[in-house]
């Protein structure tokens, strides 16, 4: 009578290390497959694969696969470990159809069916339409197909199509806060050793994120009250004077004694995404502002002929501008996330207005704590109560592209600007790459800055990158076609550092008085990778950041409130 | 010299991150657990009566578990624990059992005491996980205990509970679900689930819903009265909750709101309801969208979520928009900002999703909402070649007059410098398709296009620029085969061009682009008809020096030119046969085909020489009509561009699309309807058949306004063929890039909108019909459902009252208050007097009611007898009789506990139900 359904959107977690050794599974059910056998069917899947297409490595498998008619795997992967979750689909295909001819008198549950019923109807039309082959063959199929047990392909698709199969973002979603949560948990760099010591732990976390096969707990506080982790040693080595203090008290807090860490979980509070009973004797508020420049330039010649375009006529880059200098922006965008590490006590309310600087924010990503309304009414008043512990409390996006001017743009992308010039020097086969990085009272210096000068496409007719002038950092050619320009750690600000070269082709080795028609051979792109703190390059500012009201905090306590401004570069490309 | 000293440093900082992160773990890993201790030894550990010492046996175990050795060798040790008062080797042993409690289902069952004791703990942390680990106990016996510990923990009085109660009734479903019988089913949902659904403390309505989702999603009576609740505090909910709960009140929209109606601006009062194809018919240059005050309800509870970063949550939100509302709608709620937020730096196999999930919303909905955010879909160099070529298909989706430059100007980049060929190759490919935009951007792209075929052929390489654009030539050419291949009279000079880029000596062109022009050239032979003996000449002056696939295709020109003479002396010379076409040295045409099949009986290739002879005895007898069929038949426009069905196909399939793109001729020469008599394996000629009936059924784009044109071809569901196809990849593990797409497309599925034809006559009354019946169900639910006994001792009149009162009462309340407050009013209002108008008023809805509640009467017969006493004695004797057959030596035990936890709990739901027929009594 009522439908019965195998639909685990988690039926099991997998971890493993980047060479594919297992350091970790978690199967819900004896029924689950072994990592063994998964990795197996993946190999023998993308073995197939690769046969067909062979430029796809195998490293490079693909973020979803299907193991069998009826499971499919995620997979993920970070720095040391990929994450694969194994979800089922519906299956039971048959026995839903059997049940709508025994039960087709039953009314309330007719209203169910009928969509099915129509589904099928449909699909028959669909394909009497396309094929009238297909539409005899299908007929005897299904006759056949309603006697054996055998899943035909036809019953399979109406009800693979149902309606209410489950979101396909759910396990990808799973692994995203799973990890968030590991991280958490065990300290950042996650390394199949720290796995390996903490299989309990990872165990009974797992086992409160996931019941029924559907996600469960997920919320970092909601968890630490239920999981409390014990190692304290390895916290101890790998933290900061806050943390240690925190994991102290959590570890008397916690324990193995039940019957405190019961009281804890008891009563859940009206916040369910903050902790119980939080308490520290230092207050502290931290708030980063982490954004990510993604750039892309147009070209910009010298004073050569452009070389994309042979003879300048018509078609390509010659009706984009051929001989203006400016490069413009192509695509510009900032993306920012706003990361809170509150060490508070009792359940803090908190209020951080930005200064936006003019940008529109159009619509942010928020943790669940921030009170849109407020945000809505008036875009830069983040009105909350913070969860404990580290927090991504919002995500947001600004597309510079929207912008009216090119300078505008140009003003919102950081203190260094990157140049690329082809087509200089007497032959006009040299190229140019200059920086310049802007004076910035609150940033001191650069911390990482490194250029990419990739040749990948011209690579088997290039020998080498000759420099002809080079004011910092260093230059090492690559042959595989990603030549970098490093610079110093810390680097100081206020430079404009140059790059001159010229691209050596292998043929014009052998023939020397060829120098009336020097080959003109330019790196594809050059990109920058950078990082910085101190300001931000949207310009986006707290202007305030309030405890509006703190009950459980005590009234004298004035919590230490820092706020800090780091930048990277998420892909800067100059073309 | 500095920089490689800066280099080492960084390495060797990173270096030490890691060594002392090492240091840490393995640290904590000595003073922890002796991981890797002998079975004897774990043994000896679980046994001990230290629980320190348990503690660490259970992680050995545990650790066996996770990496996958087999633990199931503990498993009497683990099981004897259970009763241990740390709550940690509780949840421990729980985690254990989930996984292998099928593989030892006999010394499961000597667990099951001491778990059922935990049901009635004090502390209700230890009951809830008792609950928890009961219901993942996939044993068929245990059926008649589960069913007793859910009965007793939906009324606990600690939400943790009730919430596992809701766990558990869904994990019995999936586990056994052969074993319960129909009526214990109904009681699980009709009674246990139902309550929990409306439960006060939303964390156990969270895990309700989920339940409801697993265990009977369709049993939307259930939903009725607690929809309008459901949207007023949807934003509480816990996300994945909100996940699966946006998705069954979509589906509920469906079945019973009438869809919104579409008010023309322009014209007064013109409207019609919301089409399942959208784009076909509303044609209104501006309109508003009216919903029904429901489904507006359930619209607005979603505005604030769309905050969330919850991906999953997005999509689910995102289908009810596009389920339930136009396009309009669509940009009103911000739904096209949420969709690009973020979508360059999510993670690739995001990325994927989302590009896919847009690529939906733009093929059903409308594209317009994406045209002003056209640079958010520009490659960047890391983007792989699934990420690009969605990214491209976009593209080429939402051009418009105002953006086509750029994109067509930042395309052309990717064709000529992306370091991924494929990539190179998609994008000349969209370039193509953008093309169709208008004639001045079609003939702009030819021209770029021919221009990069002659740039291959020069010899003087000054800008290295051969390289990018040899990649892309037979591209180039298919794509130039398409344009021309439109409008073939307005195309003349281009041809010419092509072909004297071939007659011009000093280039030097790759074997397969010159084969792809000169069959492109033979294609049409009719219209240059002139210049064509020429053009032969001197292609067959350089035969010998050929290549293999160039000579076939010379072959091929020939007999297409000389065919087409043939036609002409046809033509010409009606009443005359064809014995007097000239087949002498004066005939330059007959020569010079009577020299190349010559060449060819000869030739290296057995390929070409059995091509030779055929065309030979074809060309030679009478029978000139099949040789006819065969050379001239018109070739299928490439399938690219010709509608947005293809696209799909090509998301899902890549492997076919191939197929399905004809581009440059393989050996054979011609792929269409003619080649069915001469080769190829089986396979292919279906697909190729295929292509052409697709071509046929598709209406040809015209150059103006094809673009529109062709989006009109896009049906609401996905083509069949391409779901079977996907469907059958599956089985063979093969295509993996195929498994997005029916993922999301199962997804993106609702039921059919509920016939607004029938809704229609009414049209004033059909709004407050489908109110009125959930009321009236919602009604029926609270003094149906929730008092059972009420029905059942009371009279049929007495129940129809109370329908009716709390009828009235509801329909205002509903909304405000929450579930539980609603049965309390229903009660207290019970036997209220009403006025006589209302009563006439309602007699038809009464009617219906009765029959209802017999309905319900005759379903609830078994389990719900007249009074909760029989009701135990029954429960009661199917417990003995289950009991018994438990191990003998538990027995004793066993029952003694049960009847002490039987007393307790039965006393608990005594009183429960004594309140409730109290207050019923009132």
């Amino acid at each position: 009578m009522y439908w019965i359904r195998k639909m685990n959107p988690l039926t099991g977690i997998y971890i493993s290390d980047d060479k594919n050794n297992l350091v970790f599974e978690y199967s819900l059910s004896s029924a689950a497959p072994s990592f063994k056998e998964v990795i197996a069917k993946i190999a023998s899947a993308t073995g197939k694969s690769n046969s067909s297409n062979i430029d796809d490595g195998p490293s490079n498998s693909p973020p979803v696969m299907r193991l069998s008619p009826n499971e499919v795997i995620y997979h993920q992967a970070t720095k040391y470990l990929r994450y694969y979750a194994v979800c089922e689909l519906e299956q039971i295909a048959k026995q839903q159809q059997k049940n709508t001819a025994n039960n087709s008198h039953e009314e309330d549950i007719n209203m169910m069916y009928q969509y099915d019923s129509n589904k099928n109807i449909k699909e028959d039309y669909e394909s009497f339409q396309e094929n009238d082959q297909e539409q005899d063959s299908k007929a005897d199929e299904s006759s056949e197909a309603e006697e054996d047990s055998e899943i035909g392909s036809e019953g399979n698709l109406s009800v693979g199509i149902s309606s209410s199969s489950f979101n396909p973002l759910i396990p990808l979603e799973f692994i995203k806060q799973l990890i968030e949560v590991m991280v958490d948990y065990f300290g950042d760099p996650l390394v199949p050793l720290k796995i390996e010591a903490n299989y309990d732990i990872l165990c009974l976390l797992l086992s409160e994120m996931i019941e029924d096969n559907f996600p469960f707990i997920t919320d970092l506080n909601q968890l630490k009250d239920v999981v409390q982790f014990e190692g304290i040693l390895s916290r101890f080595l790998s933290s900061t004077s806050s943390n240690i203090s925190k994991s102290s008290s959590s570890s008397n807090l916690g324990g193995f004694s039940s019957n405190t860490s019961l009281s804890l979980v008891q009563d859940r509070p009206s916040i369910p995404w903050r902790k119980n009973n939080v308490k520290y004797t230092n207050n502290e508020l931290f708030v980063d502002f982490v954004e990510h420049v993604t750039l892309v330039m147009s070209p910009s010649r010298g004073n050569g002929e452009d070389f994309r375009s042979v003879g300048g006529s018509s078609a390509f880059y010659s009706t984009t501008g051929n001989y203006r200098n400016h490069s413009r922006p192509i695509i510009s965008r900032i993306t920012g996330e706003i990361l809170l590490t509150s060490h508070l006590s009792g359940i803090p309310d908190l209020q951080m207005i930005l200064n936006l600087n003019g940008h529109n924010l159009h619509c942010p990503t928020f943790h669940p704590c921030i009170r849109v309304d407020r945000w809505q009414n008036s875009p830069g008043v983040m009105s909350f109560i913070p969860p404990d512990g580290k927090s991504r409390i919002a995500e947001y996006e600004i597309d510079l592209g929207s912008l009216p001017h090119a300078n505008r743009i140009l003003q919102n992308i950081g203190i260094i600007q990157g140049k690329y010039t082809t087509d200089l020097g007497l032959l006009g086969n040299e190229f140019e790459i200059t920086l310049s990085i802007s004076n910035l009272k609150t940033v001191k210096n650069i911390e990482t800055l490194k250029l990419e000068i990739n040749t990948e496409l011209q690579k088997d007719r290039i020998s080498s990158i000759k420099i002809l002038r080079l004011s910092n950092g260093d230059f090492q050619f690559n042959r595989n076609g990603k030549s970098e320009w490093i610079f110093d750690k810390n680097l100081a600000t206020g430079m404009n550092p140059v790059l001159r070269g010229v691209i050596v082709p292998i043929n014009n080795v052998d023939d020397g008085d060829n120098e009336e028609l020097p080959l003109k051979i330019f790196p594809n792109h050059i990109s920058l990778s950078y990082g910085y703190k101190g300001a931000l390059p949207s310009g986006i500012k707290v202007t305030s950041l309030k405890v509006v009201s703190a009950k459980g905090m005590g009234e004298n306590v004035k919590p230490y409130k820092g706020v800090k401004y780091i930048v990277r570069s998420g892909q800067v490309v100059l073309r | 010299m500095n920089d490689p000293f800066t280099t080492i440093s960084h390495m060797l900082e990173s270096a030490k991150d890691l060594t002392v992160e090492a240091a840490a773990s393995a640290a904590a890993k000595l003073a922890d657990t002796p991981n890797h201790a002998k079975p004897k030894e774990i043994i000896k550990l679980l046994n001990s009566s230290f629980e320190h010492e348990i503690l660490n046996g259970l992680k050995v175990v545990i650790s066996y578990m996770s990496t996958g050795k087999d633990a199931s060798q503990f498993f009497p040790y683990v099981i004897k624990n259970i009763n241990n008062s740390n709550l940690k080797i509780r949840k421990l042993i729980y985690i254990y059992l989930t996984r292998f409690s099928e593989t030892n289902p006999d010394l499961v069952l000597l667990s099951i005491n001491s778990i059922q004791k935990s049901l009635s703990d004090k502390n209700p942390q230890i009951r809830a996980l008792g609950l928890r680990i009961i219901s993942s106990i996939n044993n068929p016996t245990i059926l008649s205990i589960s069913m007793l510990a859910i009965k007793n923990s939906v009324n606990d009085l600690s939400p943790m509970v009730r919430r596992s109660s809701a766990i558990c009734i869904s994990k019995m479903f999936k586990l056994m679900a052969n074993n319960i019988d129909e009526t214990q089913k109904t009681v699980l949902i009709e009674q246990y689930l139902n309550k929990l659904m409306n439960d006060s403390e939303l964390s156990v309505v969270n895990s309700a819903i989920i339940a409801f989702n697993n265990v009977c999603p369709n049993n939307y009576s259930m939903i009725h009265p607690l929809f309008r609740h459901y949207c007023s505090v949807l934003s509480d909910f816990d996300e994945w909750t909100q996940i699966v709960l946006i998705n069954i009140l979509t589906n509920y929209c469906r079945i019973y709101l009438p869809r919104p109606k579409i008010i023309n601006l322009a014209g007064p009062g013109e409207f019609i309801y919301l089409p399942d194809d959208e784009f076909q018919i509303i044609n209104y240059p501006v309109y508003e969208a009216e919903f029904h005050p429901d489904l507006q309800l359930f619209l607005d509870s979603m505005k604030n979520l769309i905050y969330s970063p919850n991906n999953a949550l997005i999509l689910s939100i995102i289908k009810a928009f596009y389920f339930l509302t136009p396009a309009k709608t669509l940009k009103d709620y911000n739904i096209n900002t949420i969709l690009i937020r973020q979508l360059q730096n999510s993670p690739e196999n995001l990325q994927i999703f989302k590009l896919q999930i847009i690529l939906y919303v733009i093929l059903k909905k409308d594209s317009i909402m994406f045209q002003n955010h056209f640079k958010t879909f520009y490659l960047l160099p890391t983007d792989t070649i699934q990420i690009a070529k969605l990214k491209l298909c976009i593209l080429s989706l939402i051009i418009n007059e105002n953006n086509i430059k750029s994109i067509v100007n930042e395309l052309k980049y990717y064709a000529l410098y992306s370091p991924d060929d494929k990539i190179a190759i998609e994008a000349t490919k969209t370039i193509g398709k953008c093309s169709q935009i208008n004639i001045h951007w079609n003939k702009k792209v030819l021209q770029w296009l021919l221009k990069q075929v002659e740039m291959v052929t020069k010899d003087d390489d000054v800008d290295g620029k051969l390289l990018c654009t040899d990649r892309i030539i037979n591209e180039c050419l298919t794509v130039i085969r398409y344009l021309i291949q439109q409008s073939p009279e307005n195309n003349v000079k281009p041809i010419i061009k092509l072909a004297s880029i071939i007659i011009n000596e000093k280039f030097n062109l790759n074997a397969s682009a010159k084969s792809s022009i000169i069959w492109l050239v033979g294609e049409f032979t009719n219209i240059i008809p002139k210049f064509l003996p020429d053009f032969i000449r001197v292609l067959v002056k350089s035969f010998k020096n050929e290549e293999e696939i160039v000579r076939s295709n010379i072959l091929l020109i020939v007999c297409k030119y000389y065919t087409y003479d043939i036609a002409q002396f046809q033509l010409k010379n009606p009443e005359t046969t064809l014995q007097y076409y000239p087949r002498d040295a004066t005939n330059v045409i007959y020569n010079i085909f009577n020299h190349v099949i010559n060449l060819c009986k000869y030739d290296n290739s057995y390929d070409i020489r059995d091509q030779a002879r055929m065309f030979h005895q074809l060309l030679s007898s009478d029978r000139i009509e099949l040789a006819n069929l065969i050379l001239q038949a018109p070739k299928p426009i490439p399938l690219i561009l010709i509608s947005n069905q293809p696209i799909l196909n090509n998301l899902a399939s890549p492997k076919l699309n191939d197929d399905f793109y004809p581009g440059v001729p393989k050996t054979g020469g011609i792929i269409g309807n003619g080649q069915k008599i001469i080769d190829i394996a089986e396979k292919k000629k279906n697909q190729a058949e295929e292509a052409s009936a697709n071509v046929e059924v598709s209406p040809q784009p015209s150059n103006k306004n094809s673009f529109s044109e062709k989006k009109l071809n896009t049906g609401l569901t996905v083509p069949k063929s391409v779901a079977t196809e996907l469907y059958n990849n599956g089985d063979k593990g093969g295509d993996f890039e195929n498994v997005l797409m029916p993922c999301l497309s199962s997804f993106m599925t609702v039921p059919q909108w509920s016939d607004v034809s029938k809704l229609l006559p009414d049209s004033i009354r059909d709004t407050t019909t489908t109110t009125s019946q959930r009321q009236q169900e919602s009604s029926l639910m609270a003094s149906g459902f929730g008092n059972v006994k009420a029905i059942s001792s009371s009279s049929f009149l007495e129940n129809k009252y109370q329908a009716e009162t709390s009828n009235h009462a509801m329909s205002s309340d509903t909304l405000k208050r929450g579930p539980h407050q609603m049965q309390n009013f229903n009660l207290k209002n019970n036997y209220k007097l009403q006025s006589l108008d209302e009563f006439l008023s309602s007699q038809d809805g009464r009617m219906e009611m009765i029959s209802r509640n017999k309905k319900y009467l005759k379903k609830a017969d078994h389990p719900k007898k007249s009074s909760s006493k029989i009701e135990d004695n029954d429960e009661d004797e199917e417990y003995e009789e289950d009991s018994e057959s438990e191990d003998e030596s538990e027995e004793d035990e066993s029952e003694e506990s049960e009847e002490e936890e039987d007393d307790d709990e039965y006393s608990d739901s005594d009183s429960d139900s004594e309140d409730e027929s109290a207050q019923m009594l009132k």
